[in-house]
């Protein structure tokens, strides 16, 4: 058997984009704490519908190309007089600008956190952001405590060395 | 002896892999990679082949005797066995 996480997203798109093309939707295991507290590293997954094209709204989140040619989930938060997007994880300040549709491979249907299956069309997830992506105090607050648990974590193995 | 679900076989990274499909969703968190006669026997399977038949069909595909067959393929299936992926 092999985990999906020996796998790279960029082994991992290829088969994932011969799925879209039959019409089927893909479930990969989530990477990175970028998406937190929504999604968290390897403990959820997301499944992910191959995009067509169709209308993006502030708030969708999105899987695409990366400039630096890294593949990432996150959330569009802003649209630029050219029609491109500004993307953010939900837990970072740091934005990506100048995502265009071409760049964008899939969306999420829904979110699998543990065993609860979440989707994007659910009561829940729609509180969820409207919550998340209008509270730029929340998000700060989060982002911040998050940083310090991750370096008071650092102290106290650095002091216990 | 049948597999629990169902499968599709696709290449990640050059490497030939099993992955389960639910419904319309393929899932890519534990495919089953399939190196060698893992792949024979896996595709048998899918096709509904009983045990005698897989053995016959590694002997005639890799040239090797009944027995080192046989050998292979009890492995093989043990692993699935073992992973609660077979079942009768």
């Amino acid at each position: 058997m092999q985990k999906q996480n020996l796998y790279t997203m960029e082994d991992l798109v290829p088969v994932m984009n011969s799925f879209f093309a039959e019409g089927k939707k893909v479930m990969v295991t989530a990477v990175g704490n970028s998406m937190l507290p929504l999604i968290r590293n390897q403990k959820d997954a997301v499944v992910l519908e191959g995009y067509n094209g169709g209308e993006l709204n502030i708030g969708d989140m999105v899987f695409f190309k990366r400039y630096d040619g890294k593949y990432v989930l996150h959330r569009i938060v802003g649209v630029c007089e050219d029609g491109s997007f500004v993307i953010q994880g939900d837990n970072q300040l740091i934005t990506d600008s100048g995502v265009k549709k071409e760049h964008i491979i899939a969306v999420p249907t829904a979110v699998i956190r543990g065993k609860k299956t979440v989707s994007v069309h659910s009561k829940e997830y729609l509180r969820y952001k409207k919550i998340w992506t209008h509270s730029r105090v929340l998000r700060k607050l989060f982002i911040a405590s998050f940083n310090l648990k991750i370096k008071v974590k650092r102290m106290i193995k650095i002091f216990s060395k | 002896m049948k597999l629990k679900g169902n499968f599709v076989i696709k290449k990640i990274a050059e490497e030939t892999v099993a992955i389960r499909i639910n419904k319309d969703i393929a899932d890519l968190r534990g495919a089953i990679s399939l190196k060698g006669s893992a792949e024979t026997i896996f595709s048998a399977l899918l096709e509904g082949l009983n045990k005698e038949d897989i053995i016959n069909q590694l002997v005639e595909n890799y040239h090797i005797t009944k027995e080192e067959a046989a050998n292979d393929t009890e492995a093989f299936l043990n692993v699935l066995y073992n992973n609660n992926l077979l079942e009768g």
